[in-house]
């Protein structure tokens, strides 16, 4: 289990994490995601024992990173955000040189070294110089390193970053399968990604965490609020605003006029469905509804809503 | 100690893997060479002293040259995140840095002693 206790990092006068806390237990992948420059990496890089934190402590079953950290940095395997190689080498010998270091006996080797080729698909440049691979080769080259030790814990700063869709797909199925029984954490900026990939969502920004749970449970937030669109002719925009009075529940967010009909926005929470009631208005104003459709919001929209509350508090 | 004899090993094979070893070893042997020759038929004896004036003076551009890059060229590349994250001490990264170019320059040492056959094998009245 690994715990982060009200970590902070400063660099300078730049607050890059400030304060966070949270627990990451096996067998899940966790998501961390955020704007870039939201304090993401700098966490990672505490928690693999790359730089120290200006407070606060990580701590694996309990044992400080600080105080033991080559013996941590032996059940991890961490890709780097920038991924970087020695590009002289062949990735044979550099996946050799990163075993050796991780103590893998040479006669296992060729077992290890087997198997992270297939799984990150690397059989056609296992021989070539490291430096005349492909960015999507490369992606895979630091994700075979970060693997070929059988690591309890995997720490992915941007894996996906460079793969073409289909390697997308492989690579995400990779590593919700080592999520079964490993602790996976992988951070990202694209949404899609965090969504199909991880079973719990750490948001975080400005380096303060925002939300935390899983998917599904950011989407069931009681303020999670679902948008309506409609079309609708001969309706007034004193009628349209005056809709607030009848219905409370409702909130206006636009209101624009076309050439025959008025395109409205609106939102409401998602336990308190107005739809029949702003219908019977309709009808009592004599508009002519020509399309009427809800919109449930999404992780992308959440996640905008956070990160600009956040702003807005400054 | 293991450990920085992997990492001596994957510098010496890095130093070996780029045209930089050829290109010191080359340029190494040529000064000294010329050096060493330019008066060594002057004086018509079978004398090493000028090469060993030489070489220590052609390593003071040569040692910082190799050495400045060790630990610098690991944070131009990035690569410096990846070594301080595997379980490994700083010392036996460092170790293992010095004994690989330690081992470089030897190799270049090597090279001289061909002037040292050549005296062997042509000179006389050898002290």
């Amino acid at each position: 289990m690994i715990r982060v206790e009200n970590l902070s990092k400063n660099y300078g006068t730049v607050k890059a994490v400030r304060s966070i806390s949270f627990d990451l237990t096996g067998g899940q992948v966790v998501g961390f995601l955020g704007a870039n420059g939201a304090g993401k990496s700098t966490t990672l890089k505490i928690m693999t024992g790359y730089i120290s934190p200006s407070s606060g402590n990580v701590f694996y079953n309990d044992r400080s990173i600080q105080e033991n950290t080559s013996e941590i940095q032996r059940d991890i395997g961490y890709l780097p955000e920038l991924n970087p190689l020695y590009s002289e080498m062949r990735v044979h010998d550099y996946l050799k040189f990163i075993s050796e270091i991780r103590g893998i006996p040479s006669e296992n080797f060729k077992s290890s070294f087997q198997k992270v080729v297939e799984e990150c698909a690397l059989n056609a440049v296992a021989h070539r110089t490291i430096g005349n691979c492909s960015k999507g080769y490369k992606q895979r080259i630091g994700l075979a390193a970060a693997m070929i030790h059988d690591p309890k814990i995997l720490i992915l700063d941007e894996p996906v970053t460079g793969l073409d869709p289909n390697q997308i797909v492989e690579i995400r199925q990779l590593i919700r399968k080592l999520g079964k029984e490993k602790i996976v954490l992988m951070s990202s900026h694209i949404l899609q990604e965090i969504q199909a990939t991880v079973d719990r969502i750490i948001i975080i920004n400005e380096g303060s965490i925002v939300a935390d749970g899983s998917s599904d449970s950011l989407l069931s937030d009681s303020n999670a609020k679902t948008e309506l669109n409609m079309d609708v002719e001969n309706a007034e925009e004193n009628d349209i605003r005056d809709m607030k009075a009848t219905i409370p529940s409702v909130e206006i967010n636009s209101i624009s006029k076309e050439k025959s009909f008025t395109k409205i926005s609106i939102k409401y929470p998602k336990n308190n469905d107005p739809r029949a009631d702003i219908f019977k208005y309709a009808v009592e104003k004599e508009w002519t509804i020509l399309e009427m459709v809800a919109t449930k919001q999404n992780l992308e929209d959440i996640f905008r809503n956070l990160t600009n509350t956040s702003e807005n508090n400054k | 100690m293991n450990n920085s004899l992997i990492i001596f090993k994957r510098e010496l094979k890095s130093f070996f893997d780029s045209p930089m070893a050829y290109v010191f070893l080359v340029v190494f042997a040529l000064l000294n060479g010329w050096f060493f020759t330019t008066t060594f038929f002057l004086y018509g004896q079978s004398d090493l002293r000028t090469l060993f004036n030489i070489v220590p003076l052609v390593y003071l551009f040569f040692i910082p040259g190799i050495t400045m890059g060790l630990i610098s060229r690991e944070k131009g590349m990035g690569t410096i995140e990846i070594i301080s994250t595997l379980p490994i001490e700083d010392r036996d990264i460092v170790i293992g840095k010095y004994l690989s170019a330690v081992a470089l320059i030897s190799i270049a040492l090597l090279s001289t002693s061909l002037h040292f056959v050549t005296l062997m094998s042509f000179g006389n009245s050898i002290d």
